[in-house]
């Protein structure tokens, strides 16, 4: 029975050569983030009844978690969607409510307030003034406040072109990166570090939009594909400003991607600039609500000059614009008595615009808030969204965090689980250059037996 | 369970994070007192502390109008004073004039000076308060009478309204206070006077009466400045109390609880140094050494 003693020590040292190859890799990587360990994967020559002759060095493996992998994307997405909605609606929040500074409803108080003046002083043109005044600051604070709102939102809007821009060159590079991986497997090469960047690649383009990817590499958005296979198709922007929108470019047209399809950086971005223009839009509609009950009740009195009719408020004719003070309103037409023969002393009139103040039931949509409810109401029902999306950021952050660990625990590298390896191959090595040592003793005592 | 290296560093650098992160907000509340600065910090405390504002923001107007209607009324009452006064002077030149023992100069000459009592009496229906006329129902910018004491006003009256839903009368119907020349305290005084000008010790006594229920009349008209006077007076001093209290369950709702906030620091800090020590011994691999 001949059996190569030498080639049986030197396939043993090839294999733990190759194993140790793996151990430096992995101790090398063993901060980065993106490498999975890797493991050599042996098999044993067959030999002869049973007896066997050496080891082969099949491949080298990557540790893979492809179901967790998928999770931590998911996660990751919605970690970036809560910073970005975060950032969008708190900057948005700072108008409505800015810290320790005056809010709508106080101006809306303080035209209550010159109106209740008014009401005791009807006569009085420091007074009228000062109503005038009051009910300028209100529709100058819901103007500012709306231009803001709508200034914040389109200052986010405009990050979605970069952002576009960037998932593109990252579609790319997966693309790219299909194409190799599809080589070295073709040439039984390993793919291993090529897989791991891919990985990279799919959790950046997942915080960025959302996406997913699967095992061959593909990449969807909410079901519309970013990569195919080598391909990467081309995500744009349609229109601009607030209107903004998305769309893919397949070979036969374009497919539109609504932005409520959108996770990740962009679908937090397209969500929180949604919520801010929802914002501005309640709040014009409070705005409106407030000047539409007051316009009600004065036009119904009288000015110093007799006229009656006026309105002290401008609306404007588009749902959810915000108002403004009429300019043709002055001191002498401001409405404060109830009758023609009540001027100039009866200011009951600016007494019932003053009664608003606590008056319910004055739009249907405040379901029997009075105006300065209806604000805080929508204030803080704008708070809980801001509040909320801290919470979900808080909990993504928590589940990536968790889910790195249960990953980390199947691809990634501990220090000390390496070193043990590194001794284990070093002892392996070891045995097996003795072994290849024995047999060239073996040779050696056989080839001197039989030399005359 | 294998756990990776990396796994222990980045889950040490998430809690530092959290941790900063608590102490962070935790010193902001603490630097300004406030625990809640913004809607999202808590919405339902915001929402109550927004309506306690609106709520703490009408009171004080209300005790703004409250302090200057009590400022008017005693004003008004000073003019009202003034008009007993000029009644009480007018009974008494009456009475001298009605007991006969005057000759017909010397009841003209009190017949002069009750002429200077009604212009008196004029001048205070003629009261104005911040440059309006007090006595002229809603005609507030003329003087109500003229110089003969016809009255130029209306019936209208104007009152102040508060946020508790309390009125207070501003303007008065001068017509039914000061009367005109043939009625009323003007109209009696006028009648005094044209008696004493003209010698009538009868018509002199008859008009005692009248300028005695016309006293009355003012005195009542007194006690009605003086109900609202006092109104205003406790108007301002429930309004205090109210901002007070306001001030307090605003602050209940918002405020800090600093020793609550001073443990939660302590706590914090404690687990901030925890895990920096932590840190430091991942950083050793018994295992390396051990080789080494």
């Amino acid at each position: 029975m001949p059996v190569n003693l030498l080639a049986i020590g030197i396939s043993g040292i090839d294999a733990a050569e190759a194993q140790l190859a793996a151990t430096e890799s992995n101790i090398a990587n063993a901060s980065n983030p993106n490498y999975s360990a890797e493991s050599v994967t042996l098999s044993a020559r067959p030999g002869y009844l049973g007896l066997g002759v050496g080891v082969d060095v099949l491949s080298t493996d990557r540790a893979q978690a492809p179901f967790l992998t998928n999770q931590i994307n998911t996660a990751l997405a919605g970690q970036s969607y809560g910073q970005s909605f975060g950032q969008v609606v708190t900057l948005a929040q700072n108008y409505v409510a800015p810290s320790g500074g005056a809010d709508l409803s106080q101006s809306l108080q303080s035209m209550f307030s010159a109106f209740a003046n008014l009401a005791a002083s009807p006569n009085d043109p420091s007074v009228r003034t000062a109503a005038i005044n009051a009910a300028g600051s209100f529709a100058q604070a819901t103007g500012t406040l709306s231009t803001n709102l709508q200034q914040t939102a389109n200052d986010q809007l405009t990050q979605v072109g970069a952002i576009v821009a960037q998932a593109n060159n990252i579609a790319q590079s997966i693309a790219g990166l299909n194409s190799q991986i599809q080589g070295v497997k073709a040439s039984s090469g390993s793919a291993a570090a090529l897989l791991d960047q891919r990985d990279a690649l799919v959790g950046e383009l997942a915080s960025l939009t959302g996406a997913t990817g699967d095992a061959s590499g593909n990449v969807v958005v909410n079901g519309v594909p970013l990569v195919s296979g080598t391909s990467a198709l081309t995500l744009s922007t349609t229109g601009s400003g607030t209107s903004i929108g998305l769309q893919v470019s397949l070979a036969n047209g374009t497919l539109p991607l609504q932005t409520t399809q959108v996770g990740g950086q962009l679908g937090g971005i397209f969500a929180g600039a949604a919520s801010t223009l929802q914002l501005r839009s309640d709040l014009n509609s409070f705005a409106t609500s407030v000047a539409t009950s007051i316009n009600t009740v004065h036009a119904a009195g009288y000015g110093l000059d007799g006229s009656t009719g006026n309105q002290l408020f401008s609306i404007p004719g588009a749902a959810g614009a915000p108002v403004a003070l009429n300019p043709a309103i002055t001191i002498q037409n401001l409405a404060t008595s109830a009758t023609a023969a009540g001027i100039p002393g009866d200011g009951s009139n600016a007494n019932a615009i003053a009664s608003l103040a606590s008056a319910t039931g004055l739009d249907p949509s405040f379901s029997g808030d009075t105006l300065g409810q209806a604000f805080s109401t929508i204030a803080a029902k704008f708070g809980t969204t801001v509040n909320t999306a801290a919470a979900n950021e808080t909990e993504s952050t928590a589940s990536v965090n968790s889910l790195d660990q249960l990953k980390g625990s199947i691809t990634g590298v501990s220090l000390n689980g390496q070193l043990t390896n590194l001794v284990q191959y070093q002892n392996a090595l070891e045995a097996c250059g003795r072994a290849v040592q024995a047999a060239n003793d073996m040779t050696n005592f056989l080839l001197q037996a039989i030399t005359p | 369970m294998s756990v990776p290296d990396i796994t222990l560093f980045n889950n040490l650098a998430f809690s530092l994070d959290n941790t900063t992160g608590l102490l962070q907000t935790l010193e902001q509340q603490m630097g300004t007192g406030k625990r809640v600065n913004q809607p999202s910090d808590d919405p339902a405390a915001y929402a109550q502390s927004e309506l306690l504002t609106q709520q703490q923001a009408v009171v004080t107007n209300d005790v703004s109008m409250a302090s200057s209607i009590q400022n008017r009324m005693n004003s008004i009452d000073g003019a009202l004073a003034a008009t007993g006064d000029a009644l009480n002077t007018a009974i008494q030149d009456a009475t001298e004039g009605a007991n006969g023992t005057l000759t017909a100069s010397q009841m003209a000459a009190l017949g002069n000076a009750v002429g200077g009592l009604l212009s008196q009496v004029i001048g205070a229906a003629n009261f104005q308060y911040s440059g309006s006329y007090v006595f002229g129902g809603n005609q507030v910018q003329a003087p109500p009478y003229d110089p003969t004491g016809n009255y130029l006003g209306d019936t209208g009256t104007n009152a102040a309204h508060l946020s508790d839903g309390t009125a207070i009368q501003l303007t008065f119907n001068g017509q039914a206070v000061f009367g005109n020349p043939t009625t009323g305290v003007i109209g009696d005084l006028t009648a005094l006077q044209t008696a004493l000008n003209s010698g009538n010790q009868a018509g002199v006594a008859a008009t005692l009466n009248q300028l005695q229920a016309d006293i009355a009349s003012i005195a009542q008209v007194r006690s009605q400045v003086g109900a609202a006077s006092n109104l205003a007076a406790a108007e301002v001093n429930n309004g205090n109390n109210n901002i007070v209290n306001l001030t307090s369950s605003i602050s209940a709702a918002t405020n800090l609880d600093v020793v609550k906030a001073a443990a939660q620091l302590q706590e914090l800090n404690l687990q901030e140094q925890a895990l920096v020590s932590v840190g430091t011994d991942l950083g050793r691999i018994p295992l390396i050494n051990v080789l080494a």
